[in-house]
């Protein structure tokens, strides 16, 4: 049912991506340059994108509710939904089409070399995990790459 | 009072002269703070150079890889050719690239063992071990990520030390003072502490 639904996102997406265009606001550090890459892809998908940069970043995550060991550089809210770093379009989509229950968000912990906003441009996405994080503190693997 | 208040410029002069020496002087050779660099490596940049890094300078295998006993040169080049590092270049002044480098060479004078859970991974894979040689009496550090979604529980008592209970997806570091011996490592694999000085860089 599940693995039905990512692909019916991502049949949809490729037909209508406009369509699945989401309004995020990143909450990032002004030096960070891998954060504004990331954000230059999602732009590129047609993503409306608010930036923020709070005094204190790490006090900003902890009241977002980013788990300290999935932290990464930049903190994304999708309709109240937490996406913490490099994370694919295709899973933020995904797991938006069908958002688990109690689930808080999902987080590319680190900064995997072959991520996007990481990787060149082109190059294919590995050597990294989504987790998911739910509101009990529970982690599960989304996707793997 | 003409003359006085000459003598004062010029003494207010030779002061501003001397403040701004001092200054320049203080700019080019910070006196470096090992312990301050430790604290700037968890938040520089607004999110810590550990996100790149690794928790202790170890790569954790994370983009930036591994710098544990990065020279000042090295920190220079990578803050004028890396990208990701070109955009700290204002946010670190003089004092603080000293007290970074002085943290980074600390590291580099301690052995470090790292011992890697994969919670996934088949029973006799589950752990990734990668040892530094050490010698009686440095100062060793233990570090464990628990790569799974469960809480690894880490029997530590041969190393003298309480368990280490880690939460998913969790990092901890432990230092530990080297004693002579053969210790076990989770994957059963040996740790031997010699007797003399070895060096791990």
């Amino acid at each position: 049912m599940k693995a039905l639904a990512f692909a019916t996102t991502l049949a949809f997406s490729a037909f209508s991506g406009a369509a699945l265009a989401e309004s995020m606001t990143v909450y990032k550090s002004p030096t960070c340059g891998c954060c504004a890459e990331w954000i230059e892809i999602m732009e590129a998908k047609g993503h409306d994108i608010k930036v923020k940069h709070p005094f204190n970043l790490a006090s900003t995550k902890r009241e977002l509710g980013v788990p300290k060991q999935l932290e990464s550089c930049h903190t994304t809210i999708i309709d109240g939904y937490v996406f913490e770093g490099h994370i694919p379009e295709v899973d933020i989509l995904a797991f938006l089409a069908n958002p688990p229950a109690n689930a808080m968000g999902m987080a590319v912990p680190g900064m995997p070399q072959l991520s996007p906003g990481m990787a060149p441009r082109g190059k294919a996405y590995s050597g990294f995990k989504v987790i998911g994080f739910d509101k009990s503190g529970k982690f599960t693997l989304v996707n793997q790459y | 009072m003409v003359k006085s208040i000459s003598q004062l410029v010029l003494l207010s002069l030779v002061f501003g002269a001397c403040v701004m020496f001092s200054a320049a002087v203080s700019a080019e050779t910070p006196t470096a703070d090992a312990n301050a660099g430790r604290e700037l490596y968890k938040i520089a940049g607004g999110y810590g150079c550990g996100v790149c890094h690794g928790k202790v300078g170890d790569g954790g295998g994370q983009a930036g890889g591994r710098v544990r006993g990065a020279t000042t040169e090295l920190f220079n080049t990578a803050l004028a050719i890396q990208p990701t590092m070109m955009l700290l270049v204002n946010a670190l002044d003089a004092q603080n690239r000293a007290d970074l480098v002085a943290y980074l060479e600390s590291l580099a004078l301690m052995p470090l063992v790292t011992m890697a859970y994969d919670g996934m991974a088949y029973d006799g894979m589950a752990w990734t071990i990668v040892q530094e040689p050490a010698s009686k009496g440095q100062t060793v550090q233990l570090l464990v990520f628990n790569d799974s979604f469960e809480d690894l529980t880490l029997d530590l008592s041969a190393f003298g030390l309480a368990s280490l209970v880690v939460a998913p997806m969790e990092t901890q570091v432990v230092d530990w003072i080297a004693e002579t011996g053969s210790y076990f490592l989770p994957d059963d694999s040996l740790f031997v502490v010699s007797e003399e000085l070895v060096c791990i860089h």
